[in-house]
């Protein structure tokens, strides 16, 4: 496999091309317009394709140690449905994108019903610990849209 | 939505006046839709410009609001008695003319509220004026509007219906989104005091208040207007613009002052609470937007960009789920 260059390094490089050669030459504001963002879109797809495996696995993670931490934490009935999440999580050796994605979705569904146990519990600690959880995901997710990613390696 | 087809929806609307089309030009249009500028001249020496807004080609916006509906609210709109709205002209309500439906108002020759602020060197007075014309929405009396437009039965089914907004996106993924389910779980833990319900505009900011020389403001882009709680017009405000980000508690006491609204009806954190509310429409069409070209529909360049927006709601969202914490961190 070619790794040099890069993925995020080829979209950069289209992203230059299009803004270099492509742009001026069009005379049509919103034509214009609509390329602009393309090359918004491509600056993203830069910084998503850098890290979003290794970003997905590791939140994936932290939110199986937070959810079994809720569920030790309430009551028998209350735990159920956070193990009943937990359990559908597979988390294997696959590091391909569809198998990554699944399995933090499945963590995210885990991680709502993680929240709802310790919101329901009165448990502040665990709530603001799964809100954090939340805020985490946004800053990478901001990250990605602000085209440039200087940690998380 | 061009010269040739304006031209043969006059002939078939208005085949008396024998309006001829000057010029038709296409105008970057705001929310994903076909918009056009024209310039008419009929048969009596007059012209006439108008503001032409189309539904974009099936598949190329991830914004959809009901053309239908918004016609017959701009037609209940145009004899408000507190504000004024661009005449609506005419509507192509199957497509057959301008290729698809597609409004035509008359378009008013005057620069933007935004554009006017940027020279404004009195910003309090600016943003003073702002809050009115937001005030004359609201209190605009709802039976202008006439028994077509949906009225919610009453103020606690419109936020039940609301915060559902946040569970149907949810309900429309085919992934999980942990920040809207916990998102909803506090909006329905914190719900306010109820209000009257009023009109509510759905987009309003000063990009869409046109201030002619010497005339009032007239009001623009309602179509995800609808009768709601008023509130939500300010959440969406604060979402999108510096005109309540730069002094908020100062915007909020201009309102109350004008509307005899109270304090803890109207406050900076029930201001992030009716952002979270009166932008999850707007956020809902991004997701399922997003979604659909996770199975392979294109959206056009929109569904793609808007993905940053997402973000921008997440953010903002948890931003009022923070608060609410903070407080009750601090309570305990």
């Amino acid at each position: 496999m070619i790794t040099r260059p890069s993925t995020p390094q080829i979209l950069r490089d289209l992203q230059v091309e299009v803004e270099r050669e492509i742009l001026p030459m069009m005379p049509d504001p919103v034509s214009k317009m609509r390329v602009q963002m393309l090359l918004a879109v491509l600056g993203n797809c830069a910084v998503r394709s850098a890290h979003e495996i290794a970003w997905m696995t590791q939140e994936t993670a932290e939110i199986i140690e937070y959810a079994r931490e809720v569920a030790n934490a309430v009551s028998d009935d209350a735990r159920r449905p956070v193990m009943m999440q937990l359990d559908t999580i597979h988390v294997d050796d696959s590091l391909h994108l569809d198998d990554v994605a699944a399995a933090y979705s499945r963590a995210g569904y885990a991680l709502s019903a993680a929240l709802d146990a310790a919101m329901d519990a009165y448990l502040n600690d665990l709530v603001l610990r799964g809100e954090a959880l939340l805020r985490a995901r946004v800053t990478r997710e901001q990250e990605i849209a602000g085209g440039s990613a200087t940690t998380g390696r | 939505m061009d010269r040739d087809r304006l031209q043969a929806f006059l002939d078939a609307v208005e085949p008396e006046r024998r309006g001829t089309v000057l010029e038709c030009h296409p105008m970057p249009g705001g929310h994903g839709r076909n918009a056009a500028r024209a310039t008419v001249q009929w048969t009596d020496g007059s012209t006439e410009s108008l503001f032409l807004r189309g539904d974009p080609p099936e598949g190329s916006s991830i914004f959809r609001s009901d053309r239908d509906l918004e016609w017959a609210l701009l037609n209940a709109l145009a004899v408000s008695p507190t504000f004024r709205i661009p005449r609506p002209r005419y509507y192509d309500a199957t497509g057959e003319y301008l290729g698809s439906r597609c409004i035509i108002d008359e378009a008013i020759p005057a620069q933007s509220m935004f554009t006017a602020m940027q020279t404004e060197t009195d910003l309090q007075a600016a943003n003073a004026r702002f809050v009115d014309v937001i005030v004359s929405i609201h209190t605009m009396p709802l039976d202008v509007l006439g028994p077509d437009i949906p009225r919610p039965a009453s103020w606690r089914a419109h936020m039940d219906s609301l915060i559902g907004q946040l569970d149907e996106i949810q309900a429309g993924l085919q992934e999980s989104n942990p920040i809207l389910h916990y998102v909803a779980r506090v909006m329905r833990e914190n719900l306010p005091r109820a209000v009257p319900l009023a009109l509510v505009h759905g987009d309003v900011q000063p990009g869409n208040v046109l201030v002619p020389e010497g005339q009032a403001p007239v009001i623009i882009d309602w179509e995800f207007s609808h009768i709601g709680d008023p509130r939500q017009d300010l959440g969406m405000l604060a979402a999108i613009t510096y005109a309540y980000k730069n002094s908020p508690a100062e915007f909020s006491a201009t309102y109350r002052e004008r509307t005899g609204m109270a304090d803890e009806d109207l406050n900076s954190l029930l201001v992030d609470y009716f952002l979270v509310l009166g932008t999850a429409r707007l956020l809902q069409h991004m997701i399922l937007g997003a979604e659909a070209l996770a199975q392979g529909e294109h959206q056009g360049i929109k569904g793609p960009y808007l993905i940053k927006a997402i973000t921008h709601f997440h953010n903002l969202y948890l931003n009022y789920t923070e608060q609410v914490s903070g407080s009750r961190k601090a309570t305990a």
